[in-house]
């Protein structure tokens, strides 16, 4: 049996990582580490402080929207980096990318279980409040594929709704899109101010959830 | 203006500091999701059942779980692994306590030399029908059949889903399975077992001899919660009756089972009337990634020449590569990626590039791809990036810069990248290529812990050493490359003697493993000078000398042929080496003393070369198999033939198993007859959900003998070029616009 001197040596060296410029090699001890707290479940399921944006902290940045993780509750500002055809990429400081083409996230980079692409209808239909459409999401399941998963949407408007965020507040038409396919239901909300989409809340797979984007820009 | 997105970011950033959490958040997103999907039940015996006894049920394809139970005087360990949705294979540790209480004093000999009585066994079963409507699922299975046969038994279990949530099974039962309420031998007498020196299969025993039936009924309550109960046909002969271990008064078993999140089921059973049984099921799928990838940045956005923003001049002169290669070495570097080569003719331009972290090759190139869009002039048409394996270019990826323009968010972007682009063999360098000036000569270092384990030495079931290891690595050029590693033991028991059987004839090749644990507390592990080269259009070379691994020094040589897209690959691989001394110092010289067996002090030579070398065919399937057939020496000069079989997920996980015979004999050989074992590799990047391309092997051998064994040399050339050759590419290309 081993004894117990053995086991506490082990679990001291393996809580040191290591060190030096050859990160690999220090992969094992991490690997142990990540092990550990994937089986006793410790460091799970903190909640990131919210943010607190004032408009303040945000004159003087680039034109900004904000992005927030529904599951989690983790807030990203995100700021446009690119541009192709009608699909807009937009950033965080901390290098996750959202693409967004008419209001809607057809694409996500850096949340690991990623939206890879998304085929969706033209936003002036979701204004329309009524009719339905297909929509279509791309993941990465098992074995490294892409799942590409279709949704029978219909459309429906839920009224006017009064929301805020970042010390203002809008009155909007909230309009709700609810999707189903074999693989599970969900439903999306965009609400509208005018002929703006001012907040949506999108569904992007299993792995990722909802997304909530607040448009902060006027 | 676009090339400095991220500098611009970057100085948000300073601005922004407290909104930097979206990652650290979104990395513990649905990790919880991996570690297994509905697993079915397993039983104490870490295989698909009951409580004691198999089902007719299957794991999820690919599954892969580790249980571990004990009940009365009898612990079991197992790894399980859903082969194919239908075939399944186990290898499990056994330990009986209180083996020879009754016996020893004063018969100690055989058997009953043992306080603990500890076997690994083998099984395999196969669901010959799946559940239907009408029919129940189906499974044959062999319990424990090659080897000593301590637990071997053979059955055919029949399992329905009767009610929601509640399913029965029933079975018939052979070997142990049949020794409860015999029912008849329906296909006659089991023959006794001739163990030899184990390891062979007992095939003239399989489903002979007394036949007895057992069932089950298994109520899962909810997700969480299922109860279970059994009747059992097995009588625990030696282990009750013959040895008194435990008390077998029942044949009823029943308990309870609770599946935690992450994997974890634990149970806890009343068995056979006397005991208390519990097990914990650790189980995992390596199919799917945890949380859908690992954590990395966001790629660089795709810069459309028609934005109006885009770069203008010219590549042609080597003034302007010479900005554009350190343009493109800046913008990878995020990734890992560097620059082993740029030139360019104006329309079309070859990026040369070492993947040095991101797991996915199709996503590192479609990430050197975006690159190239943001710096090269709109007159570059054509992108042609080779990736390169230490200093090897192993392929040619032709893309047209307007399908990167047109797919970047396209529904099927990544199917049509593949179909609009071309893989073939990569051309030598071109004579004015550009290389990142920062990368060679390269140093990098570490210090880190190591633990090293025996495991099964027939003391103990596991004996550990841990110590701290330190590394140094210098890229004199590509391809060039002078590596060391030395170790200092901290504390351990590796030193503990296990029993050394006596051999015959063989050099102690393997079996002194416990000289060189015991003598070197400070080792230098390897120090050795590689070499690896393009040697032809599909030829691959490599030249390593030096203290190659811990037990041998000396030069090993390889040459592969493999086209970038073939299946199929041709190695020849020649050494000539030396045995080290078991302190592991500069040393070849041999101490007499580690000759030595339990029958005492034994001669051998004062040192010890052999050349060894195989010729090795590899194939891999279609369907995520590799197969690998080596012929040749072996390091005890012993001559034969290695068979192995893999299973390969996308994600870079293997589960295999190996087997290897030779001209020795079993006498020869010792214990398990000739050499085989199982392997898993398991990829970082999916445990840690970071980039990174390392892996860890883990090979079990249940006799780790002198006959069929090989030279552990690093880096064979298969596994470093065929990651960017067409099927493997093809594999993970789901990835390119990651």
């Amino acid at each position: 049996m081993i004894r117990f001197p053995l086991l506490a040596a082990t679990a001291v060296m393996l809580a040191l990582a290591g060190c030096g410029s050859d990160v690999d090699e220090t992969l094992t001890a991490r690997t142990f580490q990540a092990f550990g707290q994937k089986v006793t479940g410790v460091g799970r399921g903190k909640r990131p402080a919210p943010l607190n944006l004032t408009r303040a902290r945000l004159a003087g940045l680039p034109p900004a929207d904000l992005a927030t993780v529904v599951e989690t509750g983790a807030e990203a500002v995100i700021f446009q980096v690119g541009q192709n055809g009608d699909t807009q990429t937009w950033s965080s400081v901390d290098d996750k990318t959202l693409a967004v083409r008419q209001g809607q996230i057809v694409a996500t980079r850096g949340l690991r279980g990623d939206l890879v692409a998304a085929d969706v209808p033209p936003l002036a239909r979701i204004a329309s409040g009524g009719g339905s459409h297909t929509r279509v999401l791309v993941t990465i399941g098992d074995e490294e594929k892409t799942v590409r998963s279709r949704y029978e949407c219909t459309l429906s408007v839920s009224g006017s709704e009064t929301i805020s965020f970042v010390e203002r507040s809008y009155a909007t038409r909230r309009v709700q899109e609810t999707c189903s396919a074999k693989d599970g239901d969900f439903t999306n909300d965009y609400w509208f101010q005018g002929g703006t989409l001012r907040q949506s809340r999108q569904w992007l797979g299993a792995d990722l959830g909802y997304i909530l984007l607040s448009r902060l820009r006027d | 203006m676009m090339l400095s997105a991220k500098a611009q970011l970057r100085r948000l950033g300073a601005v922004l500091r407290p909104l930097r959490i979206f990652a650290v958040a979104v990395a513990t997103l649905g990790s919880s999701q991996v570690w297994a999907e509905d697993t079915g039940s397993l039983n104490l015996y870490g295989a698909t059942g009951l409580i004691d006894m198999p089902s007719g049920e299957a794991q999820p394809d690919g599954q892969l779980s580790l249980s571990t139970s004990t009940f009365g005087a009898i612990s079991r360990t197992t790894l399980s692994f859903q082969i194919t949705p239908r075939l399944s294979a186990s290898f499990r540790f056994l330990g009986v306590r209180n083996w020879n209480d009754r016996f020893c004093p004063p018969d100690c000999n055989g058997a009953n030399a043992f306080a603990t009585y500890y076997d690994r066994s083998f099984d395999l079963r196969y669901q010959v029908l799946k559940e239907g409507r009408y029919v129940p699922a189906v499974t044959v299975g062999l319990q424990d059949f090659a080897g000593t046969g301590v637990l071997s038994g053979e059955y055919v279990a029949a399992t329905k889903n009767v009610l929601p949530g509640v399913k029965v099974t029933a079975g018939l039962g052979w070997g142990r399975l049949g020794s409860f309420g015999s029912i008849g031998s329906p296909f006659g007498d089991r023959p006794p077992i001739v163990i030899g020196f184990g390891g062979d299969f007992n095939t003239d025993q399989w489903f002979r001899g007394p036949a007895a039936p057992f069932a089950g009924v298994e109520w899962q309550v909810n997700d969480k919660l299922t109860f279970k109960a059994e009747y059992s046909s097995d009588a625990y002969t030696e282990e009750a009756d013959l040895r008194g271990t435990f008390e077998r008064k029942s044949p009823l078993n029943f308990g309870v089972e609770y599946q935690t999140a992450q994997g974890v089921r634990l149970g806890a059973y009343s068995m056979y009337g006397s005991e208390i049984g519990i097990v914990a099921h650790l189980t995992l799928n390596p199919r799917k990634f945890p949380g859908g990838g690992p954590s990395e940045g966001a790629p660089l956005p795709v810069l459309v020449r028609s934005g109006g923003a885009w770069p203008t001049g010219s590549v042609t002169d080597s003034g302007s590569a010479a900005k554009v290669t350190a343009q493109l070495a800046t913008l990878l570097r995020e990734d890992d990626i560097r620059i082993e080569g740029f030139s360019s003719d104006g329309a079309t331009a070859e990026l040369r590039i070492r993947n040095n972290s991101i797991a996915s090759g199709p996503q590192a190139i479609g990430r050197a791809a975006r690159a190239m869009t943001r710096v090269l002039p709109p007159s570059v048409e054509v992108f042609r990036i080779v990736p390169t394996v230490n200093g090897m270019a192993t392929s040619a990826i032709t893309l047209r810069r307007s399908d990167l323009e047109a797919e970047e968010f396209a529904v099927e972007g990544a199917a049509a990248m593949r179909s609009l682009s071309q893989i073939r063999p990569a051309g030598s360098r071109p004579s004015d290529s550009l290389r990142d000036p920062g990368l060679y000569p390269a140093f990098t270092w570490s210090i880190a812990p190591y633990l090293r384990v025996r495991t099964f030495d027939q003391n103990d079931p596991l004996k550990a050493d841990v110590g701290l290891r330190g590394t140094a690595r210098y890229e004199i050029r590509p391809g060039l490359t002078l590596q060391g590693s030395v170790t200092q033991k901290i504390a351990g028991d590796l030193n503990d003697r296990p029993p050394l059987p006596p051999r015959v004839n063989l050099q102690p090749v393997r079996s002194a493993i416990y000289f060189y644990d015991r003598d070197a507390t400070t080792a230098l592990e390897t120090l050795t000078l590689a070499w690896n080269g393009k040697v032809g259009r599909d030829l691959y070379g490599r030249v390593t000398v030096g203290y190659l691994e811990r037990m041998f020094g000396g030069i090993s040589t390889e040459v592969l042929w493999k086209p970038v897209n073939s299946r199929l690959a041709f190695g020849i691989e020649a050494n000539y080496v030396g045995q080290r001394s078991p302190k592991q110092d500069f040393g070849f010289d041999l101490p007499v003393e580690m000759y030595e067996t339990d029958a005492g002090p034994q001669a051998g030579p004062s040192s010890y070369r052999v050349a060894t070398g195989h010729v090795s065919a590899y194939y891999q399937t279609k369907n995520g198999y590799n197969l690998q057939l080596d012929l040749g020496r072996y390091l005890a000069g012993d001559i034969g033939a290695t068979i192995s079989i893999d299973r390969e997920f996308a994600n870079g996980w293997r589960v295999g198993a190996f087997a290897t015979k030779t001209n020795v004999t079993a006498e020869e050989f010792g214990s398990g007859s000739f050499d085989k074992g199982i392997r898993l590799e398991i990829p970082f990047s999916w445990v840690l959900g970071k980039p990174t391309r390392r892996t860890t092997t883990t090979i079990v051998r249940p006799f780790g003998r002198d006959g069929g064994a090989r030279l552990d040399v690093d880096g064979r050339l298969y596994e470093q070029v065929r990651d960017y050759h067409t099927p493997q590419l093809d594999r993970q290309w789901g990835r390119f616009w990651k």
